[in-house]
């Protein structure tokens, strides 16, 4: 899942990626809202996480240009204000959840994943693609009703694949919603996640298309 | 006690008006009471000379006599003399003694048990009295002065009426401005309406408008401070708590530093709950008082704002003796108990629950908070003095806050240890603060 965290606190925004990161999300931290937008306008994020205290702008305004601009992702702000017409405010804005500062990591994760559901029409936390079951708040994925184990980049690459519905993505979105925007992967690190998730979750789980990227493979 | 300003109007307006009419009364009747007694004067002289000058014509007159008769009815009576003093005629009905003075003019007597109004006039060998009853005049001045009373005290009685009518149509600009600035929130703009175009309300408004004015912008700078306040204090405690579950869900369960991270991560949500009761309270002094609310509302509340609390759900409810009442400080009430909550769940063992239980008695409303857990061993007051740190380590600024609180409010905050075991702590207002 992939999550675009706009938060100008170093030390919050690196606890909050990391802690996200470890339960199974990928995240792109910015710490402007400037940046925000223009991560937004280049790579398709599931959800945002926006502080409201940005420097260069007031989260809220932000939050309500991007909206008018065609921003559809679920949003959650990051609010240190927690008069309750702030909160009405943030609400109206185009916020679809907030968070009080300081909040409990465990809670950000399930409320994005709410809202992640929320915002495909999907009441069912558990994702089901033919025999394969997928909790993705848990990070834990069923074959057959038989658990099995999935490391953390197989987890997002499933996920990534599932949430997509068939649609083709590209090596680099892949890659984008893998790894987020770290330096330095190796360039066939994509592919051996990819033959590691055929090897448990059987070969037909992702479709390659010849010179196009991949796709979720159909149903078993 | 407040001093009404239509009674001060009134009042003033009717001592004026009682002391010109007193003083016209008095003038009036004066000025009649003399120009009667003038008046009956000149009669009484001129029916003497009428008949003097009759006596002295004709010859000696006796009683019977018409001219006499005629000038002397309507209780006049007429002696005739010569000036010997002999009685030579007198009129019907008068006295049988001297009427006449030893000199001419007028002059009061008495004969026979009776005052008499006396005019002496000689002429020639004749001398003529002639005399009216005092008591006569008397009664016809008291009658006058009766009239003269009723006529007044009438008039006194309108005007009142009339004074007042008009004291409370003119006045009535004033209790509108009231009710517009008794229904109006602080954080309204705009003057009172009803005091457009009067002169003598226009200058109050604005001098009362400047106030508000003041009054909103100290609370929305008071507002805006705290805000800032829980921004900057806020964030980097939501990142030394977020640090800390990182660094927990890096480590395995059987790190050594496991318990050292959860006792920071502890401490850092009981950083934030002190926070959060600080921010409540320096609100609560900004905030206007807030208007009645039902008891059960100010419960619902108190109960909401434990979301995210995990052991919420302990939370049980016996409020049917509260239904239908409200509460007047509803906004201090609901922290207060919400303080309670928070400090029963704190000390509640898990699987144990917490009672809200709503009692009244003959003059006194109750909210009890009882908790399954060790009850306390210090003194209720030193537990909820500011600063105070209890014999499990705790600071008591959630009991401070809810004793502060309630002292606001009108009502007190008590602890009992329950006989059972656990703390019973209570929140009570009068009945005359509920409805």
């Amino acid at each position: 899942m992939h999550i675009l965290l706009i938060e100008d606190d170093a030390l919050l925004g690196d606890g909050i990626q990391a802690g996200l990161q470890a339960m199974g999300f990928t995240v792109a931290w910015v710490t402007l809202a400037r940046d925000g937008l223009a991560a937004w306008k280049s790579v398709d994020f599931d959800a945002l996480v926006l502080d409201l205290g940005l420097p260069d702008q007031e989260g809220g305004e932000a939050l309500c240009q991007w909206r008018e601009a065609g921003l559809t992702a679920p949003v959650l702000i990051l609010t240190a204000r927690d008069a309750v017409q702030d909160r009405i405010e943030g609400l109206q804005r185009g916020a679809d959840d907030y968070l009080i500062k300081p909040f409990d990591l465990g809670e950000l994760a399930a409320r994005l994943q709410v809202l992640l559901r929320r915002s495909r029409g999907q009441a069912n936390p558990l994702i089901e693609h033919g025999r394969v079951r997928v909790d993705p708040f848990r990070q834990q994925v069923w074959l057959a009703d038989q658990p099995v184990e999935l490391q953390r980049r197989e987890m997002a690459l499933l996920l990534a694949l599932l949430q997509s519905r068939g649609r083709l993505l590209t090596a680099d979105q892949l890659a984008d919603r893998v790894y987020g925007w770290v330096d330095g992967v190796e360039s066939n690190a994509l592919a051996v996640h990819i033959h590691n998730l055929r090897r448990k979750l059987g070969s037909s789980i992702v479709e390659t298309v010849r010179g196009g990227g991949y796709r979720l493979g159909a149903p078993l | 006690m407040a001093r009404s300003l239509r009674s001060r109007v009134l009042w003033l307006v009717a001592l004026s008006l009682l002391s010109v009419w007193l003083l016209l009364a008095l003038w009036l009747h004066n000025t009649v009471k003399q120009h009667l007694g003038t008046a009956l004067d000149q009669r009484l002289a001129a029916s003497a000379r009428m008949v003097a000058s009759m006596a002295n014509a004709s010859a000696p007159v006796l009683s019977g006599n018409p001219g006499l008769q005629a000038a002397v009815n309507s209780g006049l009576f007429c002696q005739v003399m010569n000036v010997r003093g002999e009685i030579l005629a007198r009129s019907g009905g008068a006295p049988t003694a001297h009427l006449a003075s030893a000199e001419d003019g007028f002059k009061e007597r008495s004969l026979e048990g009776e005052r008499w109004r006396v005019y002496t006039v000689s002429e020639g060998q004749i001398r003529v009295a002639t005399a009216e009853p005092m008591a006569v005049r008397e009664s016809l001045l008291s009658t006058l002065a009766w009239a003269l009373l009723v006529g007044l005290l009438l008039a006194l009685l309108g005007a009142w009426l009339a004074v007042r009518w008009a004291v409370s149509r003119g006045l009535a600009p004033l209790d509108a401005v009231r009710k517009e600035f008794e229904a109006r929130p602080v954080q309204a703009e705009s003057g009172a309406r009803s005091a457009a175009g009067i002169t003598e309300l226009v200058p109050l408004v604005a001098a009362l408008d400047g106030w508000a004015d003041q009054a909103r912008q100290a609370l929305l700078r008071e507002r805006r401070l705290t805000d800032d306040l829980a921004h900057e204090l806020r964030t980097p405690l939501a990142a030394l708590k977020t640090q800390l579950q990182v660094a927990r869900l890096k480590l395995g369960p059987e790190e050594p530093a496991m318990a050292a991270l959860t006792a920071a991560e502890n401490a850092s949500s009981r950083m934030a709950d002190n926070l959060q009761q600080l921010l409540s309270l320096a609100r609560l002094d900004g905030l206007p008082q807030s208007r009645p609310r039902p008891v059960r509302q100010v419960i619902d509340e108190s109960v909401a704002q434990l979301a995210g609390h995990p052991q919420r759900l302990a939370v049980q409810r016996d409020d049917q003796a509260c239904a239908g009442m409200t509460l007047a400080a509803a906004s201090l009430a609901t922290l207060a108990l919400r303080n309670l909550l928070e400090n029963a769940l704190r000390y509640t063992p898990e699987g144990k629950k917490v009672w809200i239980r709503v009692v009244t008695d003959a003059s006194d409303l109750h909210i009890h908070v009882e908790d399954q857990g060790p009850g306390i061993t210090d003194n209720p007051a030193d537990l909820c003095a500011r600063g105070h740190r209890g014999d499990r380590g705790q600071t008591g600024l959630g009991l401070a806050i809810a004793a502060t609180v309630m002292a606001r409010s009108g009502g007190q905050l008590t602890l009992e240890n329950r006989a059972g075991g656990g703390l019973c702590a209570s929140l009570s207002w009068p009945l005359t603060d509920t409805a």
